[in-house]
């Protein structure tokens, strides 16, 4: 059966300005000229769902954009994208971060205290989507406060429908409780969490042992990424570790979603959870060689291709 | 005369976007919140038309501008204050150029200035035949963009042959256009309305402003309005050579209290006062612009300007 869309991308959108470089005596002038200032479109769903729309999903974002001619054109960049914009809320002012960058490099943010709760309240959900989408990609529990209290229930209505839900998280800062935190995972299908969050959520330092834990909560598959050393993966088939690919990276900012985006794309294209784990550590990989969350990766393609230039065709699995 | 316009207001355009509270802490963290962010509209042409489409004449500005979110919120500020937006040289594909404003907790503020992907304001992209249909032509500043200086004295020509008023407001010199160009602009010109610093680079430091103006009188310029600051501004045509007091009052932000005097000014010429009358008038819009926050948000109305005009003894009716 053909559905309209692969993925569902929920979370959040951002609009960086990059701003270099900055000297650190600035509050003691009236201007400074700096070289260059960029603009980004950044946020995790905005990162994850631009990437699986360059790797060839056909995916549909849903996100909070401010009420204001800046959100509004944050969206017909995404939509320039090949990212449909059909799940997009508009509500309060376009969130927004100043990056400073100084001369050695040193980034230092400023973030626009957010007033609203983000995407996630019950209404923001859109559940007539389910019947047109695969997968469910969430770019972070523990991000927007609404997602946090209204996931559970959409995840669990998208795996009665047959959707395959996948989530990302950062650390929790003690704002949801374990219960909750439990009651999501109760209907995720794929968690991909960083070690340390592994950690915080059930106190083990052993990977294989975290992945366990989480397993027995809900999820059928958990990977646990370990940065610089790859990644541990877990489904009902065994436990393995997955080796970094060999790049030479510049900037790590946005690596994760790219990572969860490969995951996402290439489990919709049919790869085993083995498979998509490997080319998620691809796409993870490339993209921290380029400045910028969503310069490095251009398409499936180029990530086959250098998957097989380094020996690892995820066919061969 | 039966023309569309009163003016049209050629110059700099340029998005300020403003955060607060910022101090030089934010180096000492890795990230730091701002209460808000918004942005305003500034640059010369701006400030002048802005304040006098507020003093209800019928402007339009020409300036470079991008097609992004923020063109859109500019544009709207501009239809609030009655300004045609028509004549704007909208730069595809580019971002609207933008100045970052840190905004400290005590109100002082530090701007970060960089170059953008346009700023290329330059001959070609005057426009001809809108100056047969506008009263006055007014250059927001000689200087403010070096690309454009060099195309000046033919468009001001140009303006002349077409039976406009011609004004001029001036800039420091920091794209090191020569002075020749200065002295062809002022053969076309009715107006000149310059500052202290700008005389003094023409002039030398022993600079008298009696005999800037004669020398700018005698280069063809018909009026000569000298902006002083908070002392006031020197004119001089043909009937008047004197000193005109500004409005005594305590200044909360001189930013565009320059643009704003012009504004005034222009409306004083549009009526067909005389220079002194005009002078005055001008004092007065600057004295608005200084008590408040922003380049361009004091002035409100032409009634408002009026009230605090006739409180100098030498406003005649």
């Amino acid at each position: 059966m053909s559905k309209k869309y692969d993925i569902l991308c929920v979370g959040g959108l951002i609009q960086d300005f990059l701003v270099q470089p900055i000297p650190t005596d600035l509050f003691d002038k009236d201007a400074v000229h700096v070289d260059s200032m960029k603009f980004n479109v950044g946020g995790d769903a905005a990162n994850e769902s631009t990437i699986m729309a360059k790797l060839g999903a056909k995916v549909i974002l849903g996100t909070e954009a401010g009420d204001d001619e800046t959100g509004r054109g944050l969206i017909r960049y995404m939509e320039s994208q090949g990212v449909d914009c059909g799940n997009v809320v508009y509500r309060g002012q376009q969130r927004t971060n100043i990056v400073m960058i100084q001369e050695d490099g040193q980034r230092t943010f400023v973030v626009l205290k957010h007033k609203s709760r983000g995407f996630g309240e019950k209404t923001d959900f859109d559940y007539d989507l389910l019947d047109n989408i695969r997968y469910i990609s969430v770019g972070s529990i523990h991000i927007a406060e609404a997602l946090d209290e209204n996931l559970a229930e959409y995840f669990k209505a998208a795996q009665e429908k047959g959707v395959v839900t996948v989530a990302d998280m950062v650390s929790n800062h003690g704002r949801q409780s374990l219960e909750d935190f439990k009651e999501i995972m109760k209907y995720t299908d794929y968690l991909i969490p960083s070690e340390l969050e592994a950690q915080e959520l059930t106190g083990e330092t052993d990977p294989e042992k975290m992945a366990d834990i989480i397993m027995s909560w809900g999820p059928k598959g958990v990977i646990i990424k370990l940065g610089g050393e790859g990644s541990f993966i877990k489904d009902a088939d065994g436990g393995v570790h997955v080796k970094p690919f060999p790049v030479h990276p510049i900037d790590t900012t946005g690596a994760g979603d790219n990572f969860a985006a490969g995951f996402v794309t290439a489990l919709s294209k049919g790869f085993t959870f083995r498979q998509a784990a490997e080319f998620a550590s691809a796409v993870g990989s490339l993209s921290t060689e380029k400045v910028g969350s969503t310069t490095a990766v251009e398409s499936y393609d180029q990530v086959i291709t250098f998957m097989k230039k380094c020996g690892r065709d995820p066919m061969a699995l | 005369m039966e023309r569309d316009l009163d003016v049209l207001c050629v110059g700099g355009l340029v998005c300020d976007f403003m955060i607060r509270p910022v101090d030089a802490g934010v180096f000492t963290r890795e990230v730091s919140y701002m209460e808000a962010a918004e942005s305003n509209v500034g640059g010369d042409a701006a400030n002048e038309s802005i304040v006098m489409g507020k003093l209800a004449n019928k402007v339009a500005i020409s300036a470079e501008i991008g097609d992004d979110g923020t063109a859109n919120e500019l544009k709207a500020v501009f239809a609030k204050s009655g300004v045609n937006t028509d004549h704007l040289i909208v730069r595809k594909n580019k971002k609207t150029r933008t100045n970052i404003v840190l905004i400290r907790p005590d109100g002082e503020r530090h701007f970060v200035i960089f170059p953008n992907g346009y700023d290329e304001f330059c001959g070609k992209d005057l426009d001809y035949e809108v100056l047969s249909r506008t009263k006055v032509l007014s250059i927001g500043s000689i200087h403010h963009l070096p690309l454009l200086d060099p195309a000046l004295p033919a468009y001001l020509k140009a303006g002349k042959e077409a039976g406009c008023i011609t004004s001029a407001d001036m800039c420091p010199n920091l794209g090191d256009t020569p002075n020749e160009i200065v002295v062809e602009c002022c053969k076309y010109l009715d107006y000149l309305i310059p500052s202290e610093g700008e005389m003094r680079d023409l002039f030398g430091e022993d600079w008298t402003p009696q005999e800037a103006a004669r020398t700018l009188r005698n280069w063809g310029v018909k009026h000569v309005v000298i902006k002083l600051g908070a002392e006031g501004c020197y004119i001089q045509d043909d009937v008047y050579d004197e000193f005109v007091p500004s409005f005594r009052v305590k200044a909360i932000d001189t930013t565009g209290a320059g643009d704003s005097f012009a504004g005034g000014f222009l409306t004083g010429v549009l009526k067909g006062w005389d220079l002194k009358k005009c002078a005055i008038f001008g004092a007065a819009t600057g004295c608005i612009a200084v008590q408040s926050i922003g380049a361009n948000t004091g002035v409100k109305s032409y009634e408002q300007v009026l009230a605090v005009a006739k409180t100098s003894p030498d406003w005649k009716e």
